[in-house]
């Protein structure tokens, strides 16, 4: 063990009291975080002053004092003071998670989208099939073939191009006796069995053949520059002469009667009496049943106008496939 | 002790991190981008085909394609006992697929996707289906030959599907599904998008195709051909109306009995005209003002030319007849006359005028431009043949189209059967004059005497209708002999209605009538009047028009 030196041995232990006590130091001030504040220099500002251009245009700065500058500022976003109590106080635990929470709620939305996109797109899928499907199905079921055969099975035939008649418009006559027609076959309606269409209630007033009650086919036809007619008719050609589409062939043959100027030629007797009520059934099915059923001449006119419309869903004569 | 539980726990975290993160990380990625990202092909929907009310004829519908990995079913016959009545197999057929020793085979290759579907939901390992598109016809049979058909793999093989394939086939979609873990897809990126094919309209009436061929299919019946063919057209646009064979044709029936039953007839049968082109010798000589309708001729009961002696249909004494009721009673002597008159450098320069010898461009695949004897070619007794309609050979569509000038008063022009696409309408044919307005009346006027009293054609007739038309019976050539058979002859009937204004013309073709009758009057004819019986009012065309 190395003895002490002599000289501390012979020192005293306690330190005396006269000796003078320095005074308390003033606290630091508290250290903030934060750019060190610069010393202001006596100098100009030398090379970040602008210097205006002459002639008085501004003169940009360079590239890479902008830079310098953006630099900057992010440096000083990332020692700002305000940043800094962010990150220290008790909020930044409350915006991380509304953060985090967010962005689980994003990603969960993303996916619920694109699980929405699959259901959409096999939807989309889904109805093209039944599209597809239903336009095959429409294709088959309007085959002219197949109407023709359901038409035949309610006993009607088509119409034999001899039973056919086309007749001129007559301008401004024939639109006032459609509109006639057209007034006179609301009324007809109105007394009618409960037949929906004005056609319908005119032929379900087949048991007053003769009554006047014109159809809407005629009316539609008025204004072509030729009407088809159909004279089917067997005992009252003349009274059918001027039929048309329409499936209300009394009241056209009334009307017909009123405007005989017009020569028909009776073919009528070759349209079997069965195509009339046929057709008629095939626009309004419970006709026959309500007016009368009796193929009267009438009822003849009327078939063959529906055959047209049956087979052929067209106004054409005949076309009833 | 509980630090170093943690840290402990800590540490294993993080070597499986590292490990899973970074030392297996390509093999994991690869085997999740296998597992969740699926680039998925859209097939294109084939474009419809619609007859020009819009009518479909032909359209397509989502399908699948049934397959099998056969080494990952199972239970093959518990399988086949399932699937069989869904593919609509037997279940034998589906048991010997599901046995076969490979990795791949088809179980159905077109199944509808409401099929498929019930398939899927049998959820049997190692069955998968692949979608597609089925091509439906729905109104089976209707303009078989026409339309065409696209096989199982999707591949046109015939008709407007062959010729417009690069319309109607439309282009084969991508796209990328990213699924979750269950399958459902969370992510679908279209690389890109399927493009539908066009939507063709047809000139083609559904109905008057119907009519068509339903008389067609009775010609069929009663006289027993070898095939018939038929067009309707409006000869003022040259617009098809209907174009119809016999024997039909059902494209959805796959399995096509040979590839002749493929055949449009109308555009690819090379025939010998017979007395229907008469009328080309004929108008040649109105139109060059050699002869008029009245002009006188002495016709006896056969004519010399060269080495080669011709005869009349029926024997008869010498008579005179005019240039009309040579056309009339078809007489061949008479034709030969006109002919003569002619001579044969102007007779082929009509030939050649009226486009014999040269495909119409009606649009139809197949279309043959039948063989026109050249000039430099004729022999001493051509003249004695051509002008009757033998020694060349046309297309039933060559002698519509040919027809059609007469009755639109002189124009030729390219005959259509394509209306529009995509609804944008196809340019008609503006067309060429071949003869005058006077030239072709004045035959219009003839030709109504063939179905006259007295006529080749006088039986057929449509009550308020003038019909105007000649009757054709040509002698077929035998294979075996080279010779002209006494047995096989080819009947025809090219006419048209109102004969003063045209508006429909149908030309009828009966290839070798075996039973019944061989003539043109007879077996063609009739069947014209059928048609034009049932169209010219279903058209809303009337009689004096």
């Amino acid at each position: 063990m190395t003895p002490p030196p002599p000289s501390a041995a012979a020192a005293p232990a306690v330190r005396p009291r006269s000796v003078p006590r320095r005074p308390p130091r003033a606290p630091a001030p508290r250290r903030v975080s934060g750019p060190a504040k610069r010393k202001v220099s006596a100098g100009p500002p030398a090379a970040r002053a602008y210097t205006p251009a002459r002639g008085g245009a501004v003169a940009l700065p360079a590239p890479g004092g902008l830079a310098a500058g953006l630099l900057e500022a992010l440096a000083g976003i990332s020692s700002s003071r305000w940043l800094d109590r962010l990150i220290r106080g008790r909020a930044w635990i409350g915006l991380l998670a509304f953060a985090l929470i967010g962005i689980v709620a994003m990603q969960l939305w993303v996916v619920k989208l694109g699980v929405g996109i699959g259901r959409a797109l096999e939807h989309e899928g889904l109805l093209q099939r039944e599209n597809a499907a239903l336009s095959i199905e429409d294709a088959k079921l309007s085959s002219g073939e197949r109407v023709e055969q359901l038409a035949a099975a309610r006993g009607m035939v088509v119409a034999p191009p001899g039973a056919l008649h086309f007749e001129t418009a007559r301008g401004a006559l024939d639109a006032r006796l459609a509109a006639a027609a057209l007034a006179h076959s609301g009324q007809v309606q109105s007394t009618s069995t409960g037949f929906a269409g004005s056609s319908e209630g005119a032929a379900s007033a087949s048991g007053a053949a003769a009554e006047p009650s014109p159809s809407s086919g005629e009316s539609a036809t008025a204004g072509a520059s030729t009407e088809t007619t159909a004279a089917s008719a067997t005992g009252s050609t003349e009274s059918s002469s001027t039929t048309a589409e329409g499936s209300s062939g009394a009241a056209e043959g009334s009307a017909a009667s009123s405007e005989s100027s017009t020569p028909v030629s009776g073919t009528a007797a070759e349209t079997p009496s069965t195509s009339a009520s046929e057709s008629s059934s095939a626009s309004t099915p419970s006709s026959t049943g309500t007016g009368g059923a009796t193929p009267t001449a009438e009822s003849e006119t009327t078939s063959v106008g529906g055959g047209v419309s049956a087979g052929g869903g067209t106004q054409q004569p005949a076309a009833g496939g | 002790m509980l630090f170093a539980a943690f840290f402990a726990l800590l540490v294993l975290a993080a070597g499986r991190t590292l490990y899973l993160g970074v030392l297996h990380s390509s093999a994991l990625r690869k085997v999740a981008h296998t597992q969740q990202v699926t680039d998925e092909s859209v097939p294109a929907q084939r474009g419809t085909i619609t007859d020009r009310d819009g009518v479909i004829l032909a359209t397509s519908e989502p399908a699948d394609e049934i397959s099998a990995t056969p080494y990952l079913v199972k239970d093959p016959l518990n399988a086949a006992t399932r699937l069989a009545p869904l593919l609509g197999l037997s279940r034998a057929h589906v048991l010997t697929d599901l046995s076969e020793r490979s990795g791949f085979v088809y179980l159905a290759r077109t199944l509808p996707a409401t099929q498929a579907k019930a398939v899927l939901a049998l959820h049997i390992a190692g069955i998968a289906a692949t979608p597609t598109m089925r091509r439906v016809y729905p109104r089976g049979a209707l303009a078989g030959q026409v339309l065409g058909l696209v096989n199982t793999e999707g591949d046109a093989r015939a008709g407007l599907e062959f010729s417009e394939n690069s319309l109607l086939r439309g282009v084969t979609g991508k796209r990328r599904v990213v699924s979750d873990a269950i399958g459902q897809p969370i992510s679908i990126t279209d690389i890109h998008r399927e493009q539908p094919g066009a939507r063709v309209a047809l000139t083609l009436d559904a109905n008057i195709q119907q009519r068509t061929e339903a008389v067609l299919g009775a010609v069929g019946r009663v006289f027993h051909p070898a095939d018939a063919t038929a067009i309707v057209m409006n000869p003022q646009t040259g617009a098809i109306l209907g174009m119809a064979n016999w024997p039909q044709l059902n494209p959805n029936d796959h399995l096509v009995p040979s590839l002749s039953a493929l055949e449009n007839r109308a555009v690819s049968f090379d025939y010998e005209p017979g007395s229907t082109f008469k009328v080309v010798a004929v108008s040649g000589a109105l139109e060059s003002g050699l002869i008029t309708p009245n002009t006188p001729f002495a016709i006896p009961d056969q004519i010399q030319v060269a080495n080669r002696v011709i005869h009349d249909a029926e024997e008869h004494p010498e008579e005179t007849l005019t240039t009309s009721e040579i056309l009339a009673q078809s007489s061949n002597v008479g034709a030969i006359k006109i002919g003569a008159l002619e001579g044969s450098e102007r007779f082929n320069q009509w030939v050649h005028k009226y486009g014999f010898g040269t495909p119409t461009g009606v649009g139809l695949p197949g279309e043959e431009m039948g063989e026109v004897l050249p000039l430099d070619k004729y022999s001493g007794s051509s003249m004695g043949n051509l002008p009757i309609g033998q020694g060349e050979l046309v297309t039933p569509i060559q002698m519509a189209t040919a027809y059609s000038a007469i009755a639109n008063g002189g124009i030729l022009r390219t005959p259509h059967i394509i209306q529009s696409i995509n609804g944008h309408t196809t340019g008609e044919s503006h067309g060429h004059r071949v003869i005058s307005t006077t030239t072709a009346a004045e035959l219009r006027e003839m030709l109504r005497g063939v179905l006259a009293p007295g006529g080749t054609a006088s039986e057929v007739s449509i009550p308020g209708y003038q019909l105007a038309g000649k009757t054709g019976t040509a002698s077929k050539v035998d294979p075996q002999t080279g010779q002209y058979s006494e047995s096989a002859y080819v009947a025809s009937f090219i006419g048209f209605a109102p004969a003063s204004n045209p508006k429909l013309l149908c030309a009828v073709i009966v290839d070798e009538p075996q039973t019944g009758s061989i003539y043109g009057g007879t077996v063609a004819a009739p069947a014209f009047g059928q048609i034009m019986g049932f169209a010219l009012p279903y058209l809303g065309i009337p009689p004096g028009s």
